[in-house]
């Protein structure tokens, strides 16, 4: 019994972090990207080599608004909703569509179409009121995915 | 050692190298006591091979520092950052250049720093010198290069694909389209799974550090902003031109081998740590993505093919017309094309509340509809304010963002996916089928002045409302430099007109489309209403109005208003004018064009004519490349008519 209560708090400890808000991933939303208010870079505004002490490699337009993993993996998930917001909102509301897909394959889910629906049923969870921000969104996304026995099967990732 | 006096390099190689056989068992029993010095004997003797080979000017080398011929003619690499170059001289010197970066690669390895090392800042010319000089990878000093492998897996490049974004007149850098790289995760962009928003684009832009319009014109045109190579998540791509601006994408699929684009990725990253000057008409993104390219396979000769003044639809022709080059083209409509498919698809009176629902801000729905029909409906007014009010939402101002979840929020009660939209994607949008960005016109003429004429008329870039509209925005005209000569009995040639930039476009209004069209045209100009025999000035004009289509024709009314000068002038050196312009223009057809227009100027200052004209033009692009029209204008001061012909490239 104990085993288990240790396993369960680790577990849910493990789970915790995945759910902290990863850093950088505020002031990667569009708006910020486009309009150059994220403090960092700008799609057209990379300074590189003056002000970086690197002088290797290539910098990223959006100063790293990805995380370090590769881009299909879980925790691409908070920075992907951050970006593709507007996007990704529509798209749950009808079902499916290009974001879903990308979701899908972030999570690891064999199948985008349940996704697609399930993320449908669950819109007034995931996008509560308008203002809702981005971190709660996508908390809410694996929330479901999560919760639900047929995606949690389904996606290996979450 | 060996004497080649008059023995070609390729057998002195040869010999050297049959010299190096035989020797090398009795050279391994002493390996021990000169290993600490075989690394620089290796090196040098690499430099020397290499030397022997001329590999400093083959063309893999000279891709891959980018060396171009500068407009003076001599050959020098385009990389500006000092970092770039290994030698002193390697600016302008290959084989320097190469002996030096052979060097490089053998230098000490920092335990900590290894991803400064020549080998992993420079991972492409790492490879291909290996390649060439049959390195053995235990010959060069080992390293990790973390930061290159992380970057190389995260990017997980599989194939490429070379994406346009349309025209975009509202901002001058994106007036001509926009192309960039993607590098794809699967080997073939569309295997049935859509996963591009994953993948990585490669973008050449300038680093803009003015936010004034002529400042910026000014360095953007004369190289004075610096130009970088960034990597970005294309779902950022996707959602700047598709929903942001209401772009159509295009994607191209690259046939490259998986060794070519391995080189590709390697070359991004050596490219990264550098900057190139950025010059609007010719080092662009656009040639930047034809001259990484070449690098990845120097056999294509993109840069060759392409003209100095690069014009981004331009080098899709020269991508699309090299053999074997493209595997696929796809579609990325935008989100107003969306929109217009999802209009499309309804009735009249579902298009009725869809206008209902966008101006009441209130997605109820008649019961009498089916949930399948109210989700189209829905789905059709979300679009709609998407692209609408793009920045509202993106920035969660305003109340856009709330009627959208409103909208949203009824949409997801109905329960049913909406189908995925297919849009087809016309011949004749096709950025590759457009005709030549510049274009030359020798026309032949009878003028009620001045007899026979003829004139030459020259324009750099880039179509007109005359112009085959395949590829090109359809209701709208962009022009930059240009000129007209004229001659007639009296002068052989003289000077008609030079126009620096003109721009005319037409929104045509329909329901959901309520945009002004306008007009604006800067250059310098005989003026022959004037009582001024021949005078030449400047002019600057501006217009605004509005343009409903029927059926094949566009008709447009436009208010103008403009300045004028010349020295010549009479009253005053300044003339402002005031005017309109109407105009019906007739697509018969994807090449057969007709333009019709009425147009009034009257000088504000006394004694300042006031001028009708009417204009027909008929144009007839009888081949890709080539072009017929007949032109007849008649004013208050003459009548002319000619016949020309025309040739893009």
């Amino acid at each position: 019994m104990k085993k288990l209560v240790i396993i369960s708090l680790i577990s849910m400890l493990g789970a915790a972090s995945a759910f902290a808000k990863p850093y950088g991933s505020a002031g990667c939303g569009l708006g910020s990207v486009l309009m150059g208010n994220n403090g960092n870079q700008v799609l057209a505004a990379t300074t590189n080599g003056s002000t970086y002490t690197q002088f290797f490699g290539i910098s990223s337009g959006t100063s790293n608004c990805t995380d370090a993993s590769k881009m299909a993996s879980v925790r691409q998930v908070p920075y992907f909703v951050e970006a593709n917001r507007v996007a990704l909102a529509g798209d749950i509301a009808r079902g499916g569509g290009d974001t879903i897909n990308s979701l899908s394959a972030m999570m690891g889910c064999k199948d985008s179409a349940t996704l697609g629906a399930q993320l449908q049923g669950s819109y007034g969870t995931i996008f509560p009121n308008e203002k809702v921000g981005s971190d709660s969104v996508s908390d809410s996304i694996l929330n479901v995915v999560k919760k639900t026995p047929a995606l949690s099967a389904n996606c290996g990732n979450v | 050692m060996l004497r080649a006096p008059a023995v070609a390099p390729g057998a002195a190689f040869e010999i050297s190298m049959r010299f190096f056989k035989n020797i090398f068992p009795v050279l391994f029993l002493f390996a021990p006591l000169i290993c600490s010095a075989s690394e620089s004997h290796y090196a040098k003797s690499l430099v020397e091979q290499a030397r022997l080979k001329n590999l400093g000017s083959t063309r893999q080398w000279h891709k891959l520092l980018h060396y171009e011929r500068t407009l003076l003619g001599y050959r020098e690499s385009q990389a500006d950052g000092a970092s770039f170059f290994f030698a002193e001289r390697g600016k302008s010197d290959p084989d320097a250049e190469l002996a030096s970066t052979i060097r490089a690669l053998f230098s000490p390895v920092a335990a900590e720093k290894d991803d400064e090392h020549p080998q992993c800042r420079f991972p492409a010319r790492t490879r291909w010198l290996r390649e060439v000089l049959s390195i053995g990878s235990s010959k060069l000093p080992q390293v990790r290069c973390e930061k290159f492998r992380a970057f190389a897996d995260k990017l997980e490049a599989h194939s490429a694909t070379v994406v346009f974004s349309s025209y975009y007149l509202n901002n001058p850098s994106s007036a001509f389209g926009h192309s960039f790289l993607r590098l794809n995760k699967t080997a073939s962009a569309h295997s049935g799974k859509r996963h591009e928003l994953l993948d990585f684009g490669i973008n050449y832009a300038a680093v803009v550090d003015t936010g004034n319009a002529v400042v910026y014109a000014v360095k953007g045109i004369s190289g004075m902003f610096k130009g970088s190579f960034t990597s970005v998540p294309y779902y950022y791509k996707v959602r700047e031109y598709n929903d942001y601006e209401a772009r159509d994408l295009w994607e191209y699929d690259l046939e490259l081998t998986p060794e070519q684009v391995q080189l590709l990725v390697a070359h991004i990253w050596e490219l990264g740590g550098t900057e190139f000057d950025y010059y609007y008409f010719t080092e662009n993104c656009s040639y930047h993505v034809l001259s990484v390219l070449d690098v990845a396979n120097p056999e294509l000769y993109l840069l060759e093919r392409q003209a100095r003044i690069v014009i981004p639809s331009d080098t899709m022709k020269v991508i699309a017309e090299t053999p074997g080059l493209v595997r696929a083209v796809h579609f990325r409509p935008s989100m107003r094309r969306q929109f217009e498919f999802r209009l499309s698809k309804l009735n009249e009176e579902e298009r009725g509340w869809v206008e209902q629902v966008i101006r009441s801000k209130d997605p109820s729905l008649p019961e009498t509809l089916s949930p399948a029909r109210q989700a189209l409906i829905l789905d059709a007014a979300a679009d709609y304010i998407d692209f609408t009010h793009n920045k509202e939402l993106v920035m969660k101002e305003g109340d856009a963002p709330l009627w959208m979840h409103r909208i949203l929020v009824a949409r997801s009660k109905l329960g049913t996916p909406s189908a995925s939209l297919d849009i087809p994607a016309l011949e004749r949008d096709f950025p590759d089928r457009s005709h030549g960005s510049a274009r030359i016109a020798l026309r032949s003429g009878l003028d009620s002045e001045r007899g026979w004429t003829r004139s030459l008329n020259y324009r750099f870039a880039l179509h007109d409302l005359l112009d085959p509209i395949r590829g090109y925005p359809e209701n709208a005209e962009i022009e930059m430099f240009g000129f007209r000569l004229s001659g007639d009995s009296k002068s052989v040639l003289r000077f008609d007109e030079l126009t620096f930039s003109r721009v005319v476009s037409l929104s045509p209004i329909r329901s959901f489309q309520r945009k002004p069209s306008w007009s604006m045209n800067i250059g310098v100009k005989r003026f022959d209403d004037f009582s001024c025999d021949s005078c030449i000035g400047p002019l600057l004009e501006l217009g605004g109005g509005g343009a409903i289509q029927m059926d094949f024709v566009t008709a447009f009314l436009l208010g103008e208003a403009g300045l004028v000068a010349s020295s010549g002038f009479a009253q005053s050196k300044f003339q402002p004018l005031v005017g309109g312009r109407i105009g019906f223009r007739s697509v018969f057809s994807d090449s057969v064009i007709g333009l019709l227009q009425g147009s009034y100027r009257h000088g504000v200052l006394a004694g300042a004519p006031e001028v009708l004209r009417a204009e027909f033009g008929l144009r007839w692009a009888f081949s890709s490349a080539m072009a017929l029209d007949l032109s007849m204008t008649s004013s208050s001061s003459a009548r002319e008519a000619s016949i020309g012909i025309l040739y893009y490239h």
